[in-house]
């Protein structure tokens, strides 16, 4: 009886013996202290609900601000945006905020907020960013700001929101320049270049021509816009100022002249010339018009873009057989081939503003998509998936790319978060839309 | 008369035989009737005064009956020769008969003489049976007796002998007994010693083992207590687990870093603080990871003091594997 009941014991020690070791090991780390790993979570977006901003002062508000942010803030698939009607109740003041109720819903974050008619006719917009797990206000502003403004304001509070939240910069409140055609009865065409918010809404046109224009590139500051005009009837690089409207032809020779591409520092542009015998890249010296020829070879090398520490620019050559992107140095020197084993087609690169990536178009037997490459890794993710996409440019903040795509009634902008999950058609008017080029931050 | 006499005789001798033969064991064996019984007859007339005239009367009446007798005699004469003779007859029929009957009488008398010697015989063959019989009924008595006697002082015996056999058997019994009862007391004695002393000794090394066991139950206990604790806050730890990582948002972009957190939890599961240990360096990222922590709270957390105070403070290492 003994012996058996010490054998079983003697088991059961052992058994417990390797528990309490095994729990030893596990915890062996963290000295006492319990630690425990999480390894999983959930891919989502971010929570927010922005609640619809009370109008003070006015009957009906000129601008449905809140609607714009949620609609920024969704777009750049960083955000899963409450509906209105899904939430729990719509506090305007961060005292009418019951948390129970909105931790109840999952939410973790709100915006709410204000518009207020000032006595000089033009509007205050006052918002509030909350931690509803926290109970605490992450951010507060007043802004003031006109009518006319007052879309570019609800994207300031886009961007406000984004970076307090995401700890990155929003892009909101910034632009995009492209180009459209109209075709006209007359079997001729319009071409306009155009600049609207990011989200496509107030488009200006800044250059209206019935010859082609192409290939518009922001300056750094936001300030001009450089692009190709065949107003000449043979191709130039212009450069246009977006606050006086001036322009300036700068480069025009022989053969073609296009692509350009300021670099980082806003004093040089990287363009495609043909001027000795073959389309070659270029750098131009803005004020001394001064070009330096970077590549050197009997194939085509075009469309030039800056890495953001400007030592370095990507291009597409077809010196491989098909177009591939290459990499060169500033100052010239070996091209070095970037996209290996993506197939036949990889062109128009552009890097993003982390250095680290380039959107490029990808050709494959599907037809043409945008494709983000690694560079450390020469890893390539195709983010789209129509029959004809084109001309993808980063948001300055890098979180969202913007490129043109073949529609049903031709092409037209898109944007897509740069991890692929969120695509969506802009706001555009008839007509093809081709080239867009996102704008730097306006500071 | 000698008619009469004859008659007087004829019925004195029937008379005598009649009560010879009715009364044959009365008389003597050797008495015998003789025929001088017909004086004894004569003599033997009564005569009293009232008999004497009776006796004349009728000697009177007999006289003249005697002359008409005489008449009649002659006729009876006649008659009675005839009669005589046929008396005589009768008589030498009689004597014959009485021949035979003497004969008979004789041989009766001699039966009854055997009869009676039968008798005697019997009478003393019966008194010696019988005193014969009483000499055997005595001495079957006495036997009777004498065997009762010896039947009594027998069973007497037997009862004595058995009584003492009995006392014997009941004292040899209570003598085993107590012998038995001795002897038992005695086993028992020693079989009680040597039960309490091997009780003593199973007691010892029960005590011993007992001993030996407690401590070892006291090292399995504590190393039972550590594992159920362990394993307790193993199970709490898993539960915690899977509900900061339903609430744990990866956002795009920021799956491959990684931050530690301090949560410090009240005994109700609520998380009284988050505290960064090592930041992800991505503000963002380290505040879904407290975020998540504040989305699944009240975390479950163990009612029991001890096991409480193990988990009030826990490390929660957000590394998502993407």
């Amino acid at each position: 009886m003994f012996s058996i009941r010490s054998r079983e014991i003697s088991a059961w020690r052992a058994a417990l013996a390797a528990i309490a070791l095994a729990f030893t090991a596990a915890t062996a780390g963290a000295a006492d202290e319990l630690t425990i790993r999480i390894e999983e979570g959930v891919a989502s977006a971010l929570p927010i609900a922005v609640v619809p901003f009370s109008t003070v002062g006015e009957t009906a508000p000129p601008l449905d601000i809140a609607g714009i942010v949620r609609a920024d803030l969704a777009r750049s698939g960083q955000f899963a945006a409450m509906p209105p009607e899904n939430m729990p109740s719509q506090p305007a003041t961060f005292n009418a905020i019951n948390f129970k109720d909105w931790r109840v819903v999952g939410m973790e974050n709100l915006v709410i907020g204000k518009l207020l008619a000032a006595p000089d006719g033009g509007y205050v917009v006052e918002f509030r960013v909350v931690d509803v797990y926290k109970g605490k206000q992450l951010l507060g502003y007043r802004i003031p700001t006109s009518a006319a403004n007052l879309r570019l304001t609800a994207h300031h509070v886009s961007d406000l929101v984004y970076e307090r939240l995401l700890g990155t910069r929003g892009a909101f409140a910034t632009r995009i320049a492209y180009v459209t055609v109209e075709k006209r009865g007359d079997g001729k065409s319009t071409y306009r270049l155009q600049v609207a918010d990011a989200d496509g809404y107030d488009p200006n046109t800044i250059l209206e021509s019935s010859q082609p224009l192409m290939s518009p590139a922001w300056s750094p500051d936001g300030s001009s816009l450089a692009y190709v005009s065949f107003e000449d009837r043979n191709s130039a690089i212009w450069l246009q100022d977006l606050g006086t409207g001036q322009r300036e032809k700068i480069i025009s020779g022989p053969g073609i002249n296009s692509a350009p591409a300021f670099a980082p520092d806003g004093q040089r542009l990287a363009v495609t010339l043909s001027r000795d015998g073959n389309p070659e890249i270029y750098t131009y010296q803005l004020g001394s018009g001064r070009l330096t020829r970077l590549t050197d070879h009997p194939a085509i090398d075009t469309e030039a873009s800056w890495a953001p520490d400007g030592r370095s620019l990507v291009f597409t050559s077809d010196r491989g057989g098909g177009p591939q992107i290459y990499r060169i140095a500033a100052d010239g020197g070996k091209a070095e081939r970037v996209t290996f084993n993506m197939g036949r087609y990889n062109a128009r690169a552009r890097f993003a503003p982390d250095g680290q990536h380039l959107a490029v178009v990808h050709g494959d037997d599907s037809g043409y998509h945008i494709a983000v490459v690694d560079l450390a890794s020469n890893q390539y993710e195709v983010l789209t998936n129509a029959r004809l996409d084109e001309s993808p440019s980063f948001a300055p903040n890098g979180s969202m790319i913007i490129y043109a795509t073949m529609g049903s009634g031709g092409t037209e902008l898109a944007a897509t978060s740069t991890d692929g999950r969120l695509k969506q058609r802009l706001a555009m008017q008839r007509g093809e839309v081709r080239e867009p080029a996102w704008g730097p931050f306006r500071d | 008369m000698l008619s009469k006499r004859a008659l007087l005789l004829s019925v004195s001798l029937h008379l005598v035989l009649v009560v010879l033969l009715t009364v044959s064991v009365d008389f003597a064996p050797d008495e015998i009737v003789r025929p001088a019984a017909e004086r004894k007859v004569m003599e033997a007339t009564v005569i009293d005064q009232a008999a004497v005239r009776r006796e004349a009367e009728r000697l009177a009446e007999a006289e003249a009956a005697r002359q008409r007798a005489e008449e009649e005699a002659a006729r009876e004469l006649a008659r009675k020769r005839a009669e005589e003779q046929r008396r005589v007859a009768e008589l030498e029929a009689e004597r014959e008969r009485l021949k035979r009957e003497q004969a008979e009488a004789a041989r009766k008398a001699e039966v009854a003489k055997r009869e009676a010697a039968e008798a005697e015989h019997a009478a003393t063959a019966a008194r010696r049976a019988a005193e014969e019989e009483a000499r055997r009924k005595a001495a079957a008595e006495a036997e009777r007796k004498a065997a009762e006697e010896a039947a009594h002082k027998a069973e007497e015996a037997q009862r004595k002998a058995a009584e003492e056999a009995r006392r014997k058997a009941e004292e040899e019994a209570r003598r085993k007994a107590e012998a038995e009862a001795k002897r038992k007391a005695e086993e028992e004695a020693r079989r009680k010693a040597e039960e309490a002393a091997r009780r003593k000794a199973e007691e010892a090394e029960r005590k011993r083992l007992e001993e030996a066991l407690q401590r070892e139950l006291a090292a399995e206990e504590e190393a039972a207590r550590a594992a159920a604790a362990a394993s307790e806050i193993q199970r709490y730890a898993a539960m915690i687990t899977r509900r900061v990582e339903q609430s744990f948002t990866i956002l795009p972009g920021l799956e491959g870093l990684s931050c530690t957190m301090r949560i410090t939890l009240l005994p109700n599961g609520d998380v009284a603080g988050v505290q960064v240990v090592e930041s992800s360096g991505n503000a963002t990222f380290d505040r879904q990871a407290e975020n998540a922590v504040r989305k699944a709270a009240p975390l479950p957390v163990p009612s029991d003091p001890a096991l409480y105070q193990k988990m009030r403070s826990i490390q929660l290492v957000f590394d998502p594997q993407s």
